[in-house]
Order: structure tokens, then C-alpha cells, then sequence
């Protein structure tokens, strides 16, 4: 027995005795112009960068991650592409970069796609913003330039840093995003996409390797911007807003 | 007298710079969705709003907008997203509610009590919706109120055809049970 056919057949049966219940619910004329007038003011002030494609809005934060990254090694003069692409550490920037694509990927994610399960969602955001950042601060590092001391003393200076290279990518990300599926989960993956740039500008620059010092100082900067970052816009709301949540 | 362009037409022409064919694309469209969304939302202001927000959506990612796919699951879907983050926000599910809405008019014949009796069977319907699993209510709100096919329903939620039948062969078994009962 076909099972399609028993389901197709049966809901057939199922549809065609459903009545039109409660008559047409739609709209009248004049609540069209009074929407379309609404909607019109509402578009004329929505900012025009979110109305950029998807892809181009990819770009764009992608490029200023990338821009931020590049000028940030190069400020604090630790820019060794040659030497980082032929060591066995391009596995952790590797590791943050895609990291970092994947949070981008989500935080820009249109409404027009059906919206992926909140536990997924959850379990990626914490294996990017926890998993990964362990990852590399537990697996031991092989660059022979770095140095193993400076332990937990230096820990503040570098989240320090790590956040002023996160910020210009959290700023673009955030002025282009559209709101999409679940404004704190859209704010949440930006955060954890600038980390990343952050966290892999840090990789880049810093010369203290020991594991105290990576745990203190490289690995809470996701979730340190994570939290910062939601909630300064918590608190940035009106407390009417913030009531009705 | 010429057919009326297709809402790929209208996308194309609005996306090439022509704001009437936004607003014909928004009379085609504000109607459907309001009446979809009446069939589960109760607050005439939540459901204004939705319409309005997805309507919103729409304009911010018409560059988005694939030509050669079809408009309606993409607008479809896009009013269903922004229903579910509206009760997100509000932390609370489209649940049965008392109505606050005047249905409109439907013509000479609809008198104070037949409209009283339509508003009845419309809060019975969405009561009955309420007690549906979110995946069952959604496929049929958009099979049974928004008149679109199973294909463009799977479309829409992201599922696959026969996966989209199972949900509405058991919702539809449900809420006629319900119906009948009352």
C-alpha cells in the first residue's frame, strides 16, 4: 500500500470538508491606503544600508573583519604572513577564521529562509564562543617566536586589545543588520564574529604563550563581548521595551 | 483588456525602480496576510503590526529576492518569521485570546448578528489552531488560509513535501474533531 496515496486521499477528504469559517477576514480599501501610507513613512526612515543585499553585506563586515585583522597585526608589528601560513599554527587562525565566517553567516541570515532550531543555534553559539576559544588556549602552540612567560599579568592588555580590534567589525555588523530571525541571536552571532577577528587578531600579535595567560586573556574575549555587547543594548533600551520582553 | 502582471512582474519592475508596483504587490498581498493572520492572532494591533513588519522586511531585502523563484513562499515565509519573533518578543504564543477586532463588512446582507456569529466561529477556529503543535498550525495556516499548495507549503517551512502532508493530515484530523465537537 502506497502511503503517499492513503495521506493524499485521506486530506483530500480532510480539506474539502473544511468550511470557510468566519467569512473573508481582509482587509477594506481604506485600511490598504492607511497601510501603505504607514509602511511608506516607515521605509523612508529605515536606513538604506539594510537594504543592501545579503552578499553585500557579507562583504562588507567580512572586509572590515579582514581590514581590522590585517591592520592590527601590522600596528602592533607582529605582520608575518609567511612565517604564520608555513608554521603549525595556521591551525588555530584557520579554526578562528571559520569560526568567525560561520557567526557571520548566522548573524546575517535573511528572513525569507525558514529559521533554523533555537537548541541548534544555541549549541553552535557556544561552541563558537566557548569550544573553540578553549581549543586554542588549552592545545599547546609549536610557533617557536613566542615565549612562554608573562602568565596572567598581561591578561587585561590584551582582552583590551582584542575588543578594540572586535569593535569596528561589531559596529558595521550591527549598522547593516536588518533585525532578522531573533534580534538577540543576530546581535549574539555579530559578537561572536568580531571576537573572532579579535581573538585571531591576539593569535597574530601576542608573544606569551602559557596557558594562564591564553585563558585569561585570549580565550574569555568572545564571551566578554558577547555579554557586554547585549548588555549595554539591554540597557539601552527603554524600560517599557525592556518590560514587555 | 490585459492580464494582470504576476507578482514576479511586479517584483521585477519595483526592483528596477517602479514604487507603483510595490504598492500593487502590497494590495495584493496586505489582504492575504491580514486574513491569515486573523485565523490565529487575536489583537488587531499584533496583527497590523505583523503585516507591517513583513511588508518592512520585504522592502529591506528585495535585492535578496531570487527572479527566477516565485514571490509567494517568499513572502509567505517572511510574514510567518516575523509572526514568530513578534510573540517571541512578547514571549508568548499566538494563543486564544478574546477577539478585539471588527470583522469587515461582506456585503448588504451581513447584519450585526451575523457578524456577531463569524466572529464566533472565527475565535472556535483559532481556538482549535491553539491547540495544534506550532509545525501542524503552520502548515495549515498557510495550506487552509493562504490557499497555497502543498509543494509551495514545504517550500515555505523548509520541509520536504510528504513530511508537510503528514503534519497536515494530522492537523487537519485534529481540528476537525474540534470543530465537529463544538
Amino acid at each position: 500500500m502506497n502511503e503517499d496515496f492513503d495521506i493524499d486521499r485521506e486530506l483530500q477528504e480532510l480539506v474539502s470538508g473544511s468550511p470557510e469559517i468566519g467569512g473573508d477576514l481582509g482587509l477594506k480599501c481604506a485600511d490598504i491606503d492607511a497601510g501603505f501610507a504607514r509602511l511608506q513613512l516607515e521605509v523612508a526612515g529605515d536606513p538604506k544600508l539594510r537594504s543592501l543585499s545579503t552578499t553585500t553585506r557579507i562583504a562588507i563586515i567580512g572586509g572590515t573583519a579582514v581590514a581590522s585583522l590585517l591592520f592590527a597585526a601590522a600596528a602592533m608589528g607582529r605582520l608575518d604572513l609567511g612565517d604564520l601560513l608555513t608554521s603549525a599554527d595556521i591551525l588555530f587562525t584557520l579554526s578562528l577564521v571559520a569560526a568567525g565566517l560561520v557567526a557571520l553567516l548566522l548573524s546575517v541570515r535573511p528572513m525569507h529562509r525558514p529559521p533554523l532550531d533555537p537548541r541548534v543555534m544555541l549549541g553552535v553559539a557556544g561552541l563558537l564562543a566557548v569550544g573553540v576559544p578553549l581549543f586554542h588556549a588549552l592545545v599547546p602552540h609549536t610557533t617557536g617566536s613566542h615565549v612562554s612567560m608573562g602568565g596572567a599579568s598581561h591578561a587585561f592588555g590584551c582582552l583590551a586589545r582584542g575588543f578594540a580590534v572586535a569593535l569596528p567589525t561589531l559596529i558595521v555588523a550591527r549598522v547593516l543588520d536588518r533585525g532578522g530571525h531573533g534580534g538577540t541571536s543576530s546581535a549574539g552571532f555579530a559578537a561572536i564574529a568580531a571576537g573572532a577577528t579579535g581573538l585571531a587578531a591576539l593569535d597574530l600579535s601576542c608573544s606569551l604563550v602559557s596557558v594562564e595567560h591564553i585563558v585569561l586573556g585570549h580565550a574569555p574575549l568572545i564571551v566578554a563581548l558577547l555579554l557586554a555587547y547585549l548588555g549595554l543594548s539591554r540597557l539601552g533600551r527603554p524600560l517599557s521595551a525592556r518590560r514587555a520582553t | 483588456m490585459g492580464e494582470a502582471p504576476s507578482d514576479e512582474d511586479l517584483v521585477r519592475a519595483w526592483i528596477g525602480g517602479d514604487e507603483a508596483a510595490f504598492r500593487a504587490l502590497y494590495e495584493r498581498y496586505a489582504p492575504q496576510l491580514t486574513r491569515i493572520m486573523r485565523r490565529t492572532v487575536s489583537r488587531e494591533q499584533d496583527i497590523q503590526d505583523i503585516v507591517q513588519q513583513t511588508f518592512l522586511n520585504v522592502h529591506r531585502a528585495r535585492k535578496d529576492f531570487d527572479l527566477k523563484r516565485r514571490f509567494r513562499p517568499w513572502i509567505m515565509t517572511i510574514a510567518l518569521n516575523v509572526k514568530r519573533e513578534h510573540f517571541r518578543r512578547k514571549q508568548r504564543r499566538p494563543e486564544h485570546e478574546m477577539p478585539e477586532y471588527d470583522l469587515p463588512d461582506q456585503g448588504d446582507g451581513d447584519t450585526a448578528h451575523s457578524r456577531l456569529e463569524r466572529m464566533a466561529e472565527a475565535e472556535a477556529v483559532r481556538a482549535a489552531l491553539a491547540t495544534l503543535s506550532e509545525g501542524q498550525r503552520t502548515v495549515i495556516e498557510l495550506h487552509w488560509f493562504g490557499e497555497n499548495s502543498f509543494a509551495e507549503v514545504a517550500e515555505i517551512v523548509g520541509a520536504n513535501v510528504s513530511a508537510v502532508k503528514v503534519r497536515a493530515h494530522r492537523g487537519y484530523k485534529q481540528l476537525r474533531m474540534l470543530l465537529v465537537k463544538q
